[in-house]
């Protein structure tokens, strides 16, 4: 496999030799060919065109004409050996030269090239310099971009990892420290240590959770089949109506008596919608207000407004409001997560009368198949 | 000794609290940087366990704030990169420790800690208070010759907190505030009772502790 150096010196120099050597054949057989003719009595001197003669012209005597002939014959050969010496340095020079140039030309590949090896994950995202905006300029200005668009989403997942980690670390502290002490405790009383049991059991429980949020957060979401909107939110009301019950909650649910179709993985948009509903619950004073319409779900609750500089930072990993309820903070990161991939959307819209916050999850509906 | 315990979630405060108490020093806990101010306002804290992640106020703040009003300080957080460790020593903490951890560890530091800060020429082992009555300070205990003497957790207390104050008259109302947490009632008869059961046990002859009438006790 030649290189293109290589490749681009053949051509320059097979280029430059056969115009070198062509040149010189031309004008060796021009010089032939008037060195061979006869000379005229008049006009001995070459005649390019229809130029006037550098000597005058003046009457050569037979004998004249002979010698002159010789000289020019020997004059002819002269040339002709001095050309064919030519040849070789011609060769030399044209090979040399494009070989050289070629590598000036693709010094910067080279280059590239080698900072490309050396590049390591810490060092994504250094720019490689450049001076000339040509083609080479251009791939190593590609190169800058992509490396780029790798260091931010490394970062990020390292970003992710860190928080998880220290959100970890919250639980299992209280782990800890609830049988640490206890076990110091020589005169532990047994409704003591069953409190310190129960408290050792919900931060494992809540550790599991974290766990299990965590990683959906990456596992691969894959849409195939059709999902029936009504009837998942009247399966979510099911489920949390025992909450619902005993935080008196008055709910208003306004759903259509139809059918709406969305493409889905069910078991992730189910667990999305979920979150929002959850957190309506959680959250809210007394009312909870759910209303689906065509492909728009609104949650709506009562509870405490959320202060404008949080707007933009309530979908954010591990995110809590002030007033801190139980949960890991992943819930409505997860949930936008799944909403964007089914292609819909979830925001924040003003709130109804009576309500003070509202999320609004709009999905691409299908038309009955 | 009196400690606050400052933590916003409640469960790591309680173990921390209990087991604090256990180790005989009166704690009170709070849970929002507001509530430590508010306490650091009211009561002289022997010593202050800090979680620096609380929801209203950044806990390098509540540092400055500890510091000013000189109460030593040992930091509990679950930030602990070398950069946060460095900031919060830069910023006066007097120990630094990373969640999760180890709760013996927690209390032996605390331990320490105060030991350093009140007892700071304290170098030898034991301090001999009486001909053959010696206190460890780090194990925190009195023995006379071989015998451990037992005391109550309020009567190690008030000892120790007089032994820090050694040379000073120290009021009753001092020693409330430093040995006892804020559940006590401050109107019962209680110090003078612990004083009276000290004494019964260690010191029948009021070589050690003597009272200064008007004013209150003090160790020579």
């Amino acid at each position: 496999m030649l290189s293109i150096r290589l490749k681009l010196t053949l051509v320059f120099s097979l280029l430059t030799f056969v115009f070198g050597s062509s040149m010189l054949l031309a004008l060796n057989l021009t010089l032939d060919n008037y060195l061979r003719r006869d000379i005229p009595p008049a006009q001995p001197g070459i005649r390019i065109g229809n130029r006037p003669p550098l000597i005058a012209d003046s009457e050569l005597s037979e004998t004249q004409r002979q010698r002159l002939r010789e000289i020019r014959l020997a004059d002819l050969r002269e040339l002709q050996q001095f050309s064919a010496l030519l040849l070789l340095p011609l060769t030399a020079l044209s090979f040399g030269s494009g070989y050289l140039l070629s590598g000036r030309i693709l010094k910067p590949i080279k280059d590239l090239s080698r900072q490309m090896n050396s590049i390591s994950i810490n060092m994504l995202g250094e720019e490689i310099p450049y001076k000339d905006r040509d083609e080479v300029g251009e791939v190593i200005a590609s190169f800058n971009l992509m490396s780029k668009r790798l260091k931010l989403g490394f970062d990020e997942q390292s970003q992710f990892v860190q928080d998880a980690a220290h959100e970890l670390r919250t639980p299992v502290t209280i782990l800890q420290a609830a049988l640490e002490t206890s076990l110091q405790d020589k005169n532990i009383g047994k409704a003591e240590l069953l409190v310190a049991v129960e408290d050792a059991l919900s931060a494992t429980q809540r550790l599991a959770k974290l766990s299990e949020d965590l990683l959906d957060t990456t596992k691969p979401i894959s849409m195939k089949e059709k999902m029936d909107l009504t009837a998942l939110v009247k399966r979510l009301m099911e489920i949390n109506q025992p909450r619902i019950t005993a935080k008196k909650v008055n709910l208003v649910l306004k759903l259509s008596a139809n059918n709406i179709w969305v493409i889905a993985d069910s078991i992730r948009l189910e667990r999305a919608i979920s979150n929002v509903i959850d957190n309506a619950i959680k959250y809210c004073d007394h009312d909870v207000l759910i209303r689906l319409e065509g492909g728009k779900l609104e949650i709506a609750n009562d509870g405490a407004q959320i202060p404008d500089q949080d707007r933009e930072k309530i979908f954010d990993r591990f995110y809590r409001s002030q007033k801190r309820q139980e949960g890991n903070g992943l819930g409505l990161n997860i949930a936008r997560s799944i909403i964007e991939h089914h292609g819909g959307k979830i925001e924040l819209t003003p709130a109804p009368d009576g309500y003070a916050t509202c999320f609004s999850i709009v999905l691409p509906v299908v038309n009955d198949l | 000794m009196r400690i606050i315990v400052v933590e916003d979630e409640p469960q790591i405060a309680k173990y921390v609290a209990k087991s604090l108490t256990q180790e005989g020093f009166a704690v009170d806990v709070a849970t929002s940087g507001a509530q430590l101010l508010e306490a650091i306002g009211q009561t002289q804290f022997d010593c202050a366990v800090l979680d620096l992640n609380l929801p209203d106020i950044d806990g390098l703040e509540l540092l400055t704030s500890l510091r000013r009003a000189s109460v030593p300080t040992l930091i509990l957080s679950a930030r602990s990169s070398p950069r946060d460790i460095i900031k919060g020593f830069e910023l006066g903490s007097d120990d630094y420790l990373a969640k999760p951890f180890n709760m013996p560890e927690l209390v032996l530091r605390v331990s320490a800690l105060i030991r350093r800060t009140s007892l700071p020429s304290q170098t030898e082992a034991s301090l001999e208070l009486l001909p053959g009555l010696s206190y460890d300070a780090v194990k925190r205990s009195l023995s006379r010759g071989e015998l451990v003497i037992n005391l109550s957790n309020k009567e190690l207390g008030i000892l120790e907190y007089l032994i820090s104050k050694r040379g000073q008259t120290v009021s009753q109302e001092e020693l409330l505030e430093h040995v006892w947490d804020r559940e006590v009632n401050i109107f019962s008869d209680t110090v003078r009772t612990t004083i009276k059961t000290l004494r019964q046990k260690v010191d029948p002859d009021k070589k050690l502790i003597s009272t200064m009438r008007g004013r209150g006790y003090v160790i020579n």
